[in-house]
């Protein structure tokens, strides 16, 4: 699977209500919020790759663990058309909602990072380690998100940096909240540092809701 | 044409920049090479590996993408992405049309696109009062069925199916003549809208030229657009048409495409028209009732899988 990654610019900029010109972003596939029915490709890889890993003992499992692989290839693919930057580059799992030792820690973008490293001469490194849970953005009721420097306040980075590139990989792109968070930490620490996101699809089409509670 | 090279990172694709050459790339009115989809398609299999990006110079594509980002904003277009082929999520069956379009403008939810049944209905733009019930009643029918209706959002016969499939809760894409910062007939703006946000808008219109083009020539975009809504469909069905209705294009291009086409029985009772018995000879499926529809296209199968 050898699919170019498209940019955020300023044609879709507009539906991630943190990012700005300064964000460096990309990402494999557009689905529209709250429409993830799994028709398209893309659509699918997202509902499997979010399968709770609560869940690991059913049999549709194996849909997880396949969209892993296929998130691999996607990432993989796209930093083997950027070699040069990518030996100068770690590659970072951006931090799940929950932390190690919840029961439903789940460590799917760092496999991804993991793989996707392979042969490209990158490094892959937990540098953001959240220190805490928080509730994940689907699951939060009340409207009431983390804005990002809610978010980056319980980041903690990693001392061990090194290169001047950091990759960020997430597999859905919303608002930007998490990604600006990430950011902002990283640079708080390593001013110089080109902080690139890499997303296996960013939604489009903004969901009310999440705009709602990044205004209030 | 030279290649230009896009020099991203990541050998990323900005679809800024492929909606800005496409949209440069359709002002090129030179002598004999008029823009229009058959040459840029001509132009595409010339180069069947290129994106509209590396046709153009940097700096054009940049200038026209700027200047659609501006018509939007002013126009209040909200949302909206683009297909650019040989991209992801770019459907292979829209390859069948006679001269494939390279690229196209969206608003809402495009997954649709890819629910297993998607069934054209098209037709008039006077229907009969009879017509106008024939619609509401296989629209509707088609909908609750899980099939996605798809029109092209014209007066009569698209207006009608487009809002029996919303009103029974089922999913519709339009596919417009016009760009996204239009709409025609007036009318239907507000359907445009409620389209564009809880289901599929699609428009492969180039905004500039269209902007610059009086109505006279804008018009043949119509035309091209029931094209693209047939390749985006498994069949389409014609509810009623006249003798030289612009529907016919879509006729002409199912058969050609390899899609179904359903022709309803009523038309063949009219003594003025020829064209039902000429296009039943060439392939099209006479539809005496609606299980004829759902038979055909093994609804039933391919929504359960």
């Amino acid at each position: 699977m050898s699919i170019k990654p498209f940019k955020i610019d300023d044609s879709n900029r507009g539906d991630h209500y943190y990012l700005t010109a300064e964000h460096e972003c990309y990402f494999f596939y557009e689905f529209t919020a709250g429409k993830l029915a799994g028709h398209s490709q893309g659509n699918q890889l997202i509902l499997n790759l979010k399968k709770q890993v609560t869940r690991s003992h059913l049999p549709d499992y194996k849909y997880k663990i396949q969209a892993i692989s296929d998130s691999i290839s996607l990432l993989n693919g796209a930093f083997g058309m950027g070699k040069a930057l990518l030996s100068n580059a770690v590659v970072c799992p951006m931090p799940p909602s929950k932390i190690p030792g919840d029961p439903e820690y789940d460590d799917r973008m760092l496999q991804i990072a993991n793989g996707a490293c392979k042969g490209t001469g990158a490094t892959c490194l937990e540098l953001l380690k959240q220190t805490q849970s928080y509730a994940t953005a689907h699951h939060q009721k009340d409207g009431g998100r983390p804005k990002p420097h809610e978010l980056e306040a319980i980041y903690a980075v990693d001392n061990n940096l090194g290169k001047p590139i950091v990759i960020l990989v997430d597999d859905v792109l919303t608002t930007g909240c998490h990604f600006v968070a990430a950011r902002n930490a990283v640079l708080k620490i390593y001013p110089e540092t080109r902080v690139i996101g890499f997303f296996i699809a960013r939604r489009a089409l903004p969901d009310p809701a999440d705009e709602f509670s990044a205004i209030f | 044409m030279i290649n230009f090279s896009t020099q991203s990172d990541f050998g990323a694709i900005s679809p800024m920049m492929e909606m800005g050459a496409y949209e440069w790339l359709w002002q090129q009115d030179i002598a004999d090479k008029k823009p229009s989809f058959k040459n840029l398609a001509e132009l595409f299999r010339q180069h069947p590996d290129s994106f509209p990006s590396e046709l153009v110079p940097f700096e054009s594509a940049e200038a026209c993408a700027a200047e659609v980002l501006s018509k939007f904003n002013k126009s209040g277009v909200g949302s909206f992405s683009v297909r650019v082929r040989g991209s992801s999520e770019f459907p292979d069956f829209l390859l069948d049309a006679e001269h494939p379009v390279q690229f196209l403008y969206y608003r809402g939810n495009w997954e649709l696109v890819y629910t297993p049944v998607r069934v054209a209905i098209v037709g008039t733009r006077e229907p009969s009062h009879e017509g106008e019930r024939r619609t509401a009643k296989l629209a509707s029918m088609l909908a609750t069925r899980g099939v996605t209706v798809v029109s092209g959002l014209a007066k009569g016969i698209d207006t009608i199916a487009h809002q029996a499939a919303i009103r029974h809760g089922g999913n519709t894409i339009a596919v417009i003549g016009t760009p996204l910062d239009q709409v025609y007939p007036r009318e239907n703006s507000e359907l445009q809208e409620l389209i564009a946000r809880k289901h599929l808008l699609i428009s492969q219109v180039p905004v500039l030229q269209y902007a610059k083009r009086p109505p006279s020539v804008n018009r043949f975009f119509f035309p091209e657009r029931n094209i693209t809504m047939s390749a985006l469909s498994q069949a389409t069905i014609i509810v009623e048409a006249g003798e030289t209705s612009g529907t016919l294009i879509q006729a002409r291009a199912a058969l050609k495409q390899g899609r179904k086409l359903f022709i309803l029985e009523s038309n063949f009772h009219n003594p003025s028209l020829t064209w039902p018995h000429r296009y039943e000879k060439l392939g099209a499926i006479r539809v005496r009732e609606f299980e004829d529809i759902l038979k055909h296209l093994d609804v039933d199968q391919a929504i359960q899988n």
